[in-house]
């Protein structure tokens, strides 16, 4: 026992850089200790190496800063497949700050162990480091260990503090959670990005917030500008000036302190191609094309179609203007008004998009009930003036007082409609700030009023225009067509919402309401009562049908399609790709879509052949992981067609999908596979 | 005020107070230098005693080199005779390399003028000229960071290469042979009038002593 002891000491003194796991030198000492080896999974080890440091003197992380060298391994006997790095510490020195450990680290090596006959792997990793306190030591070292894969520890055993490996490891930086980061883009001289809390996280309890870039060539150790909001954290991180455009996007580390002391390491990634603080041209065109298609929406249409009615009807000029400009101005304020109504309950932390109105039941059922009452008018069931309320909104073609209710209207019943242009023109909505974002509403509503205000202020254009006359009887009728099938679809959104029980209840008061304007012609009602009761009978409906628990989403019929599931998705994109279509069952784009082209046989086997994993993402309810999602492609509004594939290449499909588009995007897929 | 209250109340204050604070603007500690536009005009007189210009050396590349004597990375360089080799080649070509010393009195690598001529004849430096540039602003100047951090000027004043002196930033003098040369690449293209292949990189070693 005695002369074992004897001969190890010996052993340690002669060579002291060399000692079975153990190297010592000057100002630090670097271990492997028994317990910091941990198998993550069959052959893959993550070891964890403790460098231990005089008082005043650091290493450095991976990058050191202004000057100094990361630690450096080497090893023999194994695959390193990755080092995990806990977060670091700003060490300034003068005018310039290194990045670094103090007092002692442990880095993090995961190792993939080789297929070997025996049991006993033997690994060697040769180190070398750089120890500073102003002045600065090279170190070098190797750290030989053998693993029992058997026993699973290492042979022989060296014991040391259990607790130190568990520790770190718990420091080490996470994926971001709780908050969906912005692309980033270059600003003068400052890398900008933003991250918007999801969930409601509110980011003004952090008392102590550091961000380390992982790129040291391209940014600078100098302070960024860091601006705290609620629920928004802007970073402007500073450039080097030899960089003119960054090459791939950035890494960081983000370290936050919140008032108990409590500290997070977030590990982010910020993809580039930021958004421009200047709301560009382009933008309000789309913005406005994109109101202008929500004309020919089967919801928007009719409205549409009975202003233009009551401009036929008119003769003065003077009227049909000043009609047009009160539209408008109906258009225009109840966008205004959505959009801040968005901002604002986004910024109090609610995960909303747009659409959002749809997620709620009480709309749809609301809507429900406008549309068939519509509809009924149109069709000239109720007479005309009987329901005075109906008056208001212009269903008898009287100009000027219902105006301004009209446009209200048109904006209310666009809702369902999300026109192509308008998905891309609502997700920046999501990056610029709020006065941009409602520039964008407003170009929205122009769009939506422009047809409006050219017939009035063209009078060439009202020309065109076919002469009033009884055609136009019917052609109202006709319209109320399109407003009761949307009726009925809505009833189908809301069975998927809120299951049959709320459908068959919604239904029925809509049976009731006809029966009710069946009958006054029959009975003598006073018209205060009649309007009342139906009142009561729809605001019981809204309460019934919101109190209804909401129902999860049947798993589709179509096996093909998977359900929205992040972790599967981020392993299947570095494998197979991903295809995620999102979309909602009040989403008239994206029903057609699927009825055109994803549910098309031709498409179908495209599909099959690419391999691609396939995700169906349902926004119909309100589902924040989903539209936390949408946010970091960038969206905010369905439909969304993506394609992921590897660690970071997304690409987005256009709203209207075409077969043509599909094979384009699918055919690199289908010819990796061998088809 | 109660219990409860009292955090509320106290988030309330630290809330904007954390706005403010962390609003800090970002420090200009030493811009970079910027490639492709004209180099810093800079004066600083060597170890001789005799002062030299930017303006003065027009019509030559000039090579500016930071040294630290007792810094392991210059010692890496100098030790194996590389960087000793890469000043007698491009001097012989007509390049004006200066080295240039930017520690403070009293920290690492400060030399006095005599200190300096002997240093030099004793590693064997075959640089133009030594500037001591004790008060750092030359340093400065050119956001110099560590040593060595290598910047290549053409004839007409722009600065044509900014950083590290090859591609691999260990200490081991080992090394040294199968890492790119990026002062050699870029002085070699440059001087044949082609691009520069790597006009920066991030520049490694000790850090300067201002």
């Amino acid at each position: 026992m005695l002369p074992t002891i004897f001969l190890v000491a010996l052993i340690g003194c002669i060579f002291p850089n060399f000692a079975f796991g153990k190297i010592l030198s000057d100002h630090v000492e670097v271990s492997l200790l028994g317990h910091s080896v941990q198998e993550i999974k069959s052959k893959e080890l993550r070891l964890g190496l403790h460098y231990k440091l005089e008082d005043e003197w650091h290493i450095y992380w991976k990058n050191p800063g202004d000057s100094g060298a990361a630690p450096k391994f080497q090893v023999r006997g194994a695959k390193l497949l990755d080092v995990s790095w806990p977060p670091p510490k700003r060490i300034p020195l003068g005018d310039l700050t290194n990045f670094g450990y103090e007092k002692e680290v442990l880095l993090f090596l995961d190792l993939e162990l080789p297929d070997s006959a025996s049991h006993l792997i033997s690994v060697d990793i040769d180190l070398e480091w750089l120890v500073c306190k102003v002045e600065c030591i090279p170190g070098f070292g190797k750290i030989t260990l053998s693993y029992d894969q058997m026993q699973r520890r290492l042979v022989p055993w060296m014991s040391g503090d259990s607790e130190i490996f568990a520790q770190f490891q718990s420091q080490l930086p996470v994926s971001s959670r709780g908050f969906v980061i912005s692309s980033g883009a270059k600003e003068g001289t400052s890398f900008v990005f933003r991250i918007n809390s999801e969930d409601g996280k509110d980011f003004s309890g952090i008392k102590e917030l550091s961000i380390f870039p992982e790129d040291g060539t391209s940014f600078l150790t100098s302070f960024p500008k860091v601006e705290v909001e609620r629920s928004q954290i802007e970073f402007s991180m500073p450039v080097s000036a030899n960089v003119s455009e960054l090459q791939a996007p950035p890494k960081f580390v983000l370290v936050q302190k919140d008032i108990e002391g409590r500290q997070d390491a977030f590990s982010l990634e910020v993809p580039l191609g930021g958004p421009t603080k200047i709301l560009s041209i382009g933008i309000i065109l789309l913005a406005f094309l994109g109101g202008l298609i929500l004309n020919a929406m089967p919801c928007v249409f009719p409205v549409l179609s009975l202003k233009i009615f009551s401009f036929l009807k008119e003769e003065s000029t003077l009227k049909i203007r000043k009609s047009s400009l009160l539209y408008t101005a109906g258009v225009l304020c109840s966008f205004l008004f959505l959009g801040a109504l968005l901002i604002v309950l986004r910024s109090a932390g609610l995960s909303l998009g747009w659409g959002f109105q749809l997620q709620e039941s009480w709309f749809v059922y609301s809507m429900i009930l406008l549309f068939f009452l519509m509809g009924l008018s149109f069709l000239d069931f109720f007479g005309t003036d009987e329901l005075s309320f109906l008056n208001r909104f212009n269903l008898n073609s009287e100009l000027y007082k219902s105006d301004f209710m009209t446009g209200v209207l048109a904006v209310i019943v666009a809702s369902p409609c999300t026109a192509p242009f308008m998905g891309s023109a609502m997700g920046l909505t999501l990056m610029l700030p709020a006065y941009q974002a409602l520039l964008i509403f407003f170009f929205l509503g122009l769009g939506l009023a422009a047809p409006i205000l050219m017939l009035a202020f063209y009078p060439r254009l009202r020309t065109l225009l076919p002469k009033p006359g009884s055609w136009m009887i019917w052609v109202k009728k006709l319209m109320g067509v399109p407003l009761l099938l949307t009726c009925i679809w809505l009833l189908w959104v809301l069975q998927l919402q809120k299951g049959n029980l709320a459908a068959l209840v919604t239904s029925s008061i809509l049976v009731l309401i006809f029966l009710f304007g069946l009958l006054k012609s029959k009975i003598i009602l006073k018209k205060k009562i009649f309007s009342s009761s139906l009142l009561l009978v729809g605001l019981f409906g809204l309460i019934f049908v919101h109190s209804l628990e909401s129902v999860q989403q049947a798993a589709e019929n179509d096996s093909r399609w998977s359900q929205f599931d992040e972790k599967l998705i981020e392993e299947k994109r570095k494998t197979v790709g991903v295809f995620i279509d999102f979309t909602a069952a009040w989403c008239i784009t994206c029903q057609f879509n699927k009825k055109n082209v994803l549910q098309d046989r031709e498409v179908v086997q495209m599909l099959d052949q690419s391999g691609l994993f396939l995700v169906r993402a349902d926004w119909t309810n309100h589902e924040p992981r989903i539209t936390a999602f949408l946010a970091g492609l960038g969206r905010n509004s369905i439909p969304v067609y993506a394609v992921l594939q590897g660690e970071s290449q997304t690409d987005l499909l256009p709203e209207l999908l075409t077969k043509d588009i599909m094979k384009k995007k699918l055919e690199p897929f289908i010819s990796q596979k061998g088809f | 005020m109660t219990k409860t209250s009292f955090f509320p109340m106290l988030s309330l204050l630290l809330g904007p107070l954390l706005g403010l604070s962390l609003s800090v603007v970002s420090m200009n500690a030493g811009a970079d230098a910027k490639v492709d536009a004209a180099a810093p005009a800079f004066t600083e007189k060597d170890a001789a005693g005799v002062e030299h210009s930017l303006g003065g050396l027009k019509g030559k590349w000039v090579v500016l080199e930071w040294y630290n004597k007792d810094c392991p990375y210059v010692k890496k360089h100098y030790g194996q005779g590389n960087m000793q080799a890469l000043q007698k080649k491009y001097v012989e070509k007509g390049v004006s390399w200066l080295t240039v010393i930017s520690s403070a009195k009293g920290k690492q690598g400060h030399q006095t003028p005599a200190e300096a001529i002997t240093d030099m004849k004793l590693v064997g430096s075959k640089a133009t000229a030594l500037l001591l540039d004790e008060d750092g602003s030359m340093g400065k100047l050119f956001g110099a960071k560590t040593t060595p951090h290598m910047f290549v000027i053409s004839p007409d004043g722009q600065l044509k290469y900014a950083g590290a002196i090859d591609s691999n930033d260990s200490s081991d003098p080992a090394t040294i042979a199968s890492a790119t040369n990026y002062v050699a690449t870029a002085l070699d293209a440059a001087m044949a009038g082609k691009p520069v292949p790597t006009k920066s990189s991030k520049a490694y070693g000790c850090s300067v002593k201002y």
